[in-house]
């Protein structure tokens, strides 16, 4: 689902941040990156979502290489993509229905598929009861909930989730991980990036991969799904496996 | 459709948002509208007023001496066929001369005892119509001198109407010139305006981007916004424009005299202020399309 080769980039002000850096996420397969500030998650994030571009290496995500993607193609692939913030990043003024239903209209989806969607994603995170309240009045457990609901609601194939514990409570970064590995008992690959140890403990992943001087410093295997998932799928990535064998 | 519908509301959510911006925006437009407008207005009513100035007027076709009866009643066919003349009248020279003595006055006896034939005989052509058929009447008949055998001169009052004319079309030049002006300033307004807004935003459409938004579903509220506000801009501007022009006319006699009563004042046409509504929300598109363009390459 997402494979990266080779990958460096470097920035002027920070210098290199990620070197020679390969990565394969299977179909359906929870990793988390976990490092300090700085270590390079957050780029490593961007650069899959086409938002940055490497300075060298090659990134296919969803079978497409992002190098060869035109500029005007990349808002369809990112339509693939959910992602979720430390800050939630939800529309200022705006209602919860509001927030989650964005991805649908830039989709193009409008009237009653786009009612019955929000509804089945609200009821899902637990936010079914007060869809009209704005997001400014929910604490910070419900706004990521509203940014969770808003990540899935469009059926995106990857689930990209930077530092989403980071504003929370113990309740809530515990509400926010179940909700996570639901959305990758439906199918869903995720990648959270965090360096809270409450996420990296809290045993749902497949993988921690640590980043620290540009490049993972440890890999450490926590299922075996992942393997059998990469076999089944992916037969190709033989590389990585060996690597992680 | 329903996307377009979202935008408006987007747009408009953005609107209420900045009352105080938005106010100034439209207000700053309005007045350059109302500018604009009135060059045209006063053009128009110029143009209205000095229109029928040439219905009536005369022009004196002097023949040559001795003229043949037979060039005669060709030259006075010739006039009668030239558009805009309304009456063409045959002054023989004794009748030439009782006009001078008239008006001439206590000083007609200065010409009393010239000889009848020293005035040359003449066609007195009534012109009627608009004010350009009068002045392309007079053109014509002025090249029919030293042409057509028999006229001997042509005495009109072409320069004076072709004055006219001239100020009338220098008015609407300036007016135009001073609409690419205005319009320049309208974009450049909506466009500081939409700028501000686009880069309030930013954290916004960065988050829309990731979601797969495209520019155009990002930058279609502003785009609309702007030429809601050109829009809006110039309907104000209409209106303020016909107070004026109420206000105005209702004491027209009492500032310009007899001559212009309200009654002989126009305001634009209809098509007019189409036109005025339709360049307003355009400058406004204009403005928008290129503050969103720079903003979001920045």
């Amino acid at each position: 689902m997402i494979r990266l080769y080779g990958v460096s980039k470097g920035y002027r002000s920070r210098g290199s941040v990620l070197q020679d850096l390969d990565l394969h996420v299977a179909r359906g397969e929870y990793v988390i990156l976990c490092g300090a500030s700085g270590a390079g998650k957050t780029t490593l994030l961007r650069i899959i979502t086409a938002a940055e571009r490497p300075d060298a290496g090659q990134v296919m995500v969803a079978g497409r290489n992002l190098a060869k993607l035109k500029r005007s193609a990349i808002p369809y692939l990112r339509r693939n993509i959910g992602v979720i913030f430390q800050d939630f990043k939800l529309l200022r003024g705006s209602t919860i229905i509001e927030n989650v239903a964005l991805p649908l209209r830039i989709c193009g989806i409008h009237g009653r598929k786009l009612r019955d969607r929000v509804d089945e994603v609200l009821e899902l995170v637990g936010l079914s009861d007060e869809p009209l309240a704005r997001c400014e009045e929910l604490s910070g457990g419900e706004q990521q909930r509203v940014a969770l609901a808003r990540a899935l609601v469009s059926d995106p194939v990857i689930l990209l989730a930077d530092e989403p514990t980071g504003n929370l409570d113990p309740e809530s970064t515990a509400q926010v991980l179940r909700l996570l590995e639901l959305a990758r008992e439906s199918g869903l690959t995720v990648v959270l990036a965090t360096h809270d140890p409450q996420v990296i403990s809290a045993g749902q992943a497949d993988r921690v991969l640590e980043l620290a001087k540009g490049g993972f410093v440890r890999r450490e295997v926590r299922s075996g799904v992942w393997i059998k998932r990469s076999l089944d799928v992916d037969s190709d990535g033989a590389p990585e496996l060996s690597l992680i064998l | 459709m329903f996307t377009f519908g979202y935008h408006v509301k987007r747009a408009l959510s953005g609107v209420r948002g900045r009352p105080l911006s938005q106010a100034l925006t439209l207000g700053s437009v309005a007045l350059a509208f109302v500018l604009l407008g009135s060059v045209f207005l006063i053009a128009q009513n110029l143009n209205r007023l000095t229109n029928h100035w040439g219905s009536g007027a005369t022009v004196a076709v002097d023949l040559v001496e001795r003229v043949a009866p037979a060039d005669a009643a060709r030259i006075k066919q010739a006039l009668k066929e030239t558009p805009g003349v309304k009456r063409v009248a045959w002054v023989s020279p004794g009748q030439a001369k009782k006009r001078l003595m008239r008006s001439l006055g206590p000083d007609a006896k200065v010409v009393a005892g010239v000889e009848e034939s020293f005035l040359p005989a003449s066609f007195e052509v009534t012109l009627g119509g608009d004010r350009t058929t009068v002045l392309k009447a007079q053109q014509r008949m002025t090249r029919m001198a030293g042409v057509v055998p028999g006229i001997e001169s042509v005495r009109t009052v072409e320069t004076w109407f072709h004055r006219l004319g001239q100020l009338v079309a220098g008015i609407r030049m300036a007016g135009v010139a001073l609409g690419l002006l205005v319009l320049l300033a309208c974009a450049y307004i909506i466009m500081a305006t939409i700028r501000l807004r686009f880069v309030d935003r930013r954290d916004e459409q960065r988050v829309m981007r990731l979601m797969g938004a495209t520019e155009r579903f990002i930058r279609t509220p502003f785009l609309l916004e702007g030429a809601g506000q050109g829009l809006v801009g110039a309907a104000m501007a209409i209106s303020m424009l016909y107070g004026l022009f109420l206000l105005v006319g209702s004491r027209a006699e009492s500032i310009f005299g007899s001559s212009v009563t309200a009654s002989r004042l126009g305001f634009l046409p209809a098509s007019h202020l189409g036109y005025g509504l339709a360049i307003g929300a355009f400058c406004g598109l204009v403005g928008a399309f290129i503050a969103t363009r720079t903003a979001a390459h920045d």
